[in-house]
């Protein structure tokens, strides 16, 4: 059985050990050695960030669904939505890069926010359940791979390429994708990992 | 100040618990096995790499979209392709692919490369430089996702059968591949390697 102390804090980047202190709402405290953020005081608590994620998961649906684009070409439309433009590739056999693409795009985004809001349910309702640990666990993971402002740019590139060909015409699928791209940043950079896991229980015998 | 290492203590890689280390222990809050520094770093971190270089020649050499036009194949390589941008007057966009499907997947190579030479000779340099420079590699590797991202959108735009059809080639597979490796590479990068290499706790340079 290990001893721990809950005190102190060591960088994640850099190992150096300090001693955690208190912080003023929306503080954080950096690194002094290489710094990188160590902990900070969220302006948005756990029911908030409930609200955020929900919000973000029910975005996601149209994000995905609708046409981000219409294009008028050759005397015939072709509409694309996120998930079309994904199956496209399987069709055409690159199921590699389509799988790739699909990850980045659409799983990895829908399953992290899925676990922050379960994650944040749980705290918000102080519910007892060995399954806060794997949910902020996945969370960590998949926020790495879920590149929704990447997306967003290569749409623009896109844009900007077939714009000379034809008739560009913009879908609702693109307002809901800009909005869920924003949702996610904010909810990216208020999201504070230590304060969620200091509700994980110890267990003594482990 | 020290490093947690200094005093016998660990980090739990999993949810920041500080601990005391034993060998093959767990973490008591989050039941993570409890390393010291990320199991052979270094060399998987080569392994990523190694591989990376490899698989950076196909992306680059052999066609990542072909337009087929009336039976006519019209096969594009990266390169050509940013310079059909710049021929066609969009030379920002054309910067914007240029540097996330070439520079950034071979400065990442080489970068991560250097940091790890730099790492194993012992070279003397700047900690936090070194810590600067691979935070910046590590940030700036996803937007090579960005070359992907447009293929399938424009994949997926122009269908127009027998017409004209944008298929991808099998470059794709091969940049696609470079991207992964590259992120799995820096991932696996344990950074606090950088800082155990100071013998004397200093660390204002
Ligand atoms: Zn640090
Ligand atoms: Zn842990």
């Amino acid at each position: 059985m290990n001893k721990y102390n809950e005190t102190l804090i060591a960088c994640e980047h850099c190992d150096l050990l300090q001693v955690k202190q208190p912080l003023q709402l929306g503080q954080i405290a950096t690194c002094p050695r290489c710094g990188s953020r160590l902990y900070f005081n969220s302006i948005c608590s756990p029911m908030s960030m409930l609200a955020l994620t929900l919000t973000a998961l029910i975005l996601l649906l149209p994000a995905n669904l609708y046409p981000l684009l219409s294009m008028t070409m050759i005397g015939s439309t072709e509409t694309a939505s996120l998930l079309q433009a994904t199956l496209k590739i399987f069709h055409e056999g690159n199921y590699f890069v389509a799988l790739l693409i699909f990850i980045c795009s659409t799983i990895a985004p829908f399953l992290m926010l899925l676990s922050l809001c379960c994650a944040s349910f749980i705290i918000s309702f102080n519910i007892q359940t060995q399954w806060l640990k794997k949910l902020l666990k996945w969370t960590d993971f998949l926020t790495h791979w879920s590149m929704l402002e990447v997306y967003l740019v290569s749409f623009l590139v896109a844009l900007i390429k077939l714009v000379d060909l034809a008739d560009i015409e913009l879908g609702v699928g693109l307002v809901c994708f800009s909005l869920l791209m924003i949702i996610n940043s904010l909810i990216l950079s208020f999201f504070d990992a230590s304060s969620y896991w200091q509700k994980v229980p110890i267990d003594a015998i482990s | 100040m020290q490093s947690a290492k200094d005093a016998g203590l660990v980090r739990c890689g999993e949810c920041a618990l500080v601990c005391s280390f034993q060998e093959n222990s767990q973490c008591p809050r989050c039941n993570a096995t409890l390393t010291m520094r990320q199991t052979n770093s270094l060399q998987k971190t080569w392994a990523y790499l190694i591989t990376a270089c490899i698989f950076i020649f196909p992306a680059n050499f052999m066609p990542i979209t072909i337009l087929i036009s009336q039976g006519n194949e019209t096969p594009d390589t990266i390169m050509s392709g940013v310079i059909a941008l710049i021929n066609s007057g969009s030379a920002g966009i054309a910067i914007i692919v240029f540097v996330a499907s070439i520079v950034v997947p071979i400065a990442k190579i080489l970068g991560m490369g250097f940091i790890l030479l730099s790492l194993q000779l012992q070279l003397s340099m700047s900690h936090k430089m070194r810590f600067i420079m691979f935070k910046f590699i590590d940030w700036v590797g996803r937007w090579s996702m960005l070359d992907l991202f447009v293929i399938s959108i424009m994949v997926a735009v122009i269908d127009k059968g027998q017409l004209l059809v944008i298929v991808p080639g099998p470059g794709a597979t091969a940049f696609a591949s470079v991207v992964v490796l590259t992120l799995l590479a820096a991932k696996s990068f344990d950074t606090r390697l950088m800082w155990d290499l100071e013998k004397d706790n200093d660390w204002t340079n």
